[in-house]
């Protein structure tokens, strides 16, 4: 074994005092960690088949804390989860030193070894894949804290406590999926606890900073929100502009090119909410909203390709009669009038994936938690069939706006004027600038078309193409 | 006055195994210095051993509000080294104690691997301590006289402060900035969170150093934001 030819040092339990060898790089001693709890290393345990370990120095503490994070670890061991490390023991050892230890070993040193992982921190993973790919690891973080806190044991009835998520105690491994590490604030949930101080700074819900509350599971909430405020934003939110929060995450994902901006930020703001029992509980069902906000953006990545949105042309069209009766109906709807509160000046919209169906019509509803702040631009209305095809004429397609004053501003047009359906001519977008107005509330949009299952979607552009936001179906 | 009862004294910074830490040392306290898990004062003793460096090298008693040095290692072992700020330099056999007359003074403990460095910054006796904490303290000027590197580490820390970011910047963007260790840049932080503490600027209750140290010096003008 290669390892032989290179000098290493040891350490252990008294029983065992070789257990873990690290070896050194250089002669020198090379830790792959280190911050304010202590130090790690990489460490192999020798066996008929060699392990390879997380090996921490928990340098920080005076050794007669072992007990309390003996118990924790025991705690985290018997919960497995794909993205959580996995722990494997803790034990007070000997500093690291040659295979024969001295007289004079003095066990008092506070380790823990867990699972070797391979791969990245989140913040380089982050850099290198981009911003979706961040969203998808924290939702694989949420799902890791969820087992955390549905687990139970005798010395933990009400589930374990992270206590610091933060970018670099998530690491993305080659195969691309992000694991929870660093336990060393976890412990048992003990809602009587107010231990201030627990965590990072930065990284900490409000009520740790105050000291008001210990560790919980609401404030491994905040921290994931956190740490998406982090992806989207580029910084962890600050706790004296919390009310900014929605804001700053609509603005950061819109020049990141998330059409549905709005929905994301108020997807993650559910986990920034100042007061812990507002915030969201369920971080599993979190993390799959989560993903498919970001799956939804991927959708309509196309549409952004300016090139191609020119080539595109909408298959569109307004059908008469079946319109007339639905812009109706959809008149008579009294919940349109409600203004969405915090959402300043004009507002615009964002859209779930809206496909027409085989029976040739269809409509889309957007709510007012879909709808964002309309920047003004020139919007375009247009359509695609079957994802990443042009647009195509055929399409009949109605846009109804319904703004805070009860004002209804409508659109309609049949691009292809065909009844069959089956012209596939490109067709330009149609500019429907005019129904918007910046300094307005938007409260209530409506698409509705038909034809061939293609899609139908809204796209605003400022300038040389640069997309702004857009609604688009799948 | 803290959770001691007792009003603070003195902070004692170390070289921790993991880069530099500190305690707070309060009135008729004793805290030992050394290798083994016995001192709050823990160094010398991970990832690596150095056997040099006594179990218990020494303590420091606080007594009558002054901060005295106990030389307890081994007979026959090393003395104690102290070296005060105005660079007056005295050997502290084993078995010997003394008490500084400068508020600002080093322990150099002798390993076999070099001299490790305590750093020990006291309040002056003289001033009421828990008058400060009152809800209206007397009207004072906070001065802070730094060596020119705590004054450059200090102004790379404030600088995302001063640009109107909430954050300093972190240990890490300082050391880039100056091209300073990272440890190194933590160890000077120290310095000054020790001297403002000796000088009884008042200090956010934050844990993080960096966050303490700039928002004190943000809310008294000190050093970037004059």
């Amino acid at each position: 074994m290669s390892s032989e030819a290179q000098p290493s040092l040891w350490t252990g339990p008294r029983d065992d005092p070789n257990r873990y060898r690290v070896d050194l790089v250089d002669d020198g001693l090379v830790e792959v960690g280190a911050g304010g709890e202590g130090l790690v290393y990489e460490a192999t345990r020798p066996g008929p088949a060699d392990v390879h370990v997380a090996l921490k120095l928990y340098t920080s503490v005076p050794i007669d804390v072992f007990s309390e994070i003996e118990g924790s670890a025991r705690l985290l061991a018997g919960v497995e989860h794909p993205n959580l490390m996995r722990q494997i023991e803790t034990f007070t050892g000997r500093a690291l030193g040659p295979a024969e230890p001295s007289d004079d070993e003095d066990f008092s040193v506070i380790y823990s070894a867990a699972e070797w992982i391979d791969g990245e921190p989140l913040d380089a993973a982050v850099e290198r894949h981009g911003t979706a790919a961040g969203l998808r690891w924290v939702g694989d973080v949420a799902r890791a804290l969820a087992a955390l806190h549905e687990a139970r044991a005798p010395d933990a009835p009400d589930g374990v406590v992270h206590g610091d998520v933060k970018p670099s105690n998530v690491r993305v491994t080659p195969e691309g999926s992000a694991k929870l590490i660093d336990f060393g604030f976890s412990r048992a949930h003990d809602a009587n606890s107010a231990v201030a101080g627990v965590g990072t700074y930065r990284w900490r819900a409000p009520e740790l900073v105050t000291g008001e509350r210990g560790p919980s599971p609401a404030s491994d909430v905040w921290g994931i929100g956190a740490l998406a405020y982090w992806v989207v934003v580029g910084e962890p939110p600050a706790l004296d502009v919390l009310t900014e929060v929605h804001d700053r995450l609509t603005d950061a994902a819109l020049e990141k090119g998330f059409v549905n901006a709005t929905e994301l930020a108020s997807h993650v703001a559910t986990l920034l909410e100042a007061d812990p029992a507002r915030r969201v509980r369920d971080l599993g069902r979190w993390a799959d909203e989560l993903d498919r906000i970001v799956q939804r953006r991927r959708h309509v990545r196309w549409l952004r390709r300016p090139a191609l949105v020119a080539a595109v042309g909408a298959l569109i069209g307004v059908i008469g009669g079946i319109c007339l009766t639905l812009l109706v109906q959809s008149l008579g709807d009294s919940d349109a009038t409600a203004v969405t509160p915090g959402l300043p000046g004009s507002v615009v919209l964002l859209a779930r994936p809206f496909a027409v169906p085989d029976s040739r019509s269809g409509e889309q509803v957007l709510r007012q938690d879909e709808i964002v702040v309309y920047r003004g631009g020139p919007v375009f209305l247009s359509g695609s069939r079957d994802g990443e095809q042009p647009l195509l004429a055929n399409d009949e397609v109605e846009l109804q706006v319904t703004h805070a004053d009860g004002a209804v501003a409508r659109f309609a047009h049949n691009f292809g004027a065909s009844s069959d359906c089956q012209r596939d001519e490109p067709t330009p977008p149609q500019d429907v600038t005019n129904l918007f107005a910046p300094g307005r509330n938007i409260v209530r949009v409506i698409i509705r078309g038909g034809c061939n299952g293609g899609d139908v979607g809204l796209g605003g552009f400022a300038g040389a193409g640069t997309p702004l936001w857009m609604v688009f179906g799948s | 006055m803290s959770q001691h009862g007792a009003p603070e004294r003195a902070v004692v910074t170390y070289p921790a195994p993991h880069g530099v830490e500190a305690i707070r040392v309060h009135d008729d306290e004793i805290v030992a210095f050394g290798r083994g898990a016995e001192c709050a004062v823990r160094f010398a003793y991970a990832p690596v051993v150095d056997r040099g460096v006594p179990r218990v090298a020494g303590s420091l008693a606080v007594v009558n509000g002054r901060v005295f040095v106990e030389s307890t290692g081994t007979l026959g072992g090393r003395a104690l080294t102290i070296r005060t700020d105005v660079g007056v330099t005295r050997h502290l056999p084993v078995g010997d104690g003394v008490s500084p007359r400068e508020r600002h003074f080093e322990i150099l403990v002798h390993g076999e691997s070099g001299p490790w460095k305590i750093g020990v910054a006291a309040r002056p006796r003289s001033v009421s301590v828990s008058a400060l904490s009152s809800a209206d303290p007397p009207t004072r000027h906070h001065e802070l006289v730094l060596t020119p590197v705590q004054r450059r580490v200090l102004e790379a820390y404030s600088e995302p402060v001063r640009r109107g970011r909430l954050e300093p910047a972190t240990h890490r963007q300082v050391a880039t900035a100056l091209s300073y260790h990272p440890n190194t840049v933590r160890e000077v932080l120290y310095e000054i969170w020790a001297r403002m503490f000796a000088e009884q600027i008042p200090m956010p209750d934050a844990d993080d150093k960096r966050v303490a140290v700039v928002e004190a010096a943000r809310l008294h003008g000190l050093v970037g934001f004059e």
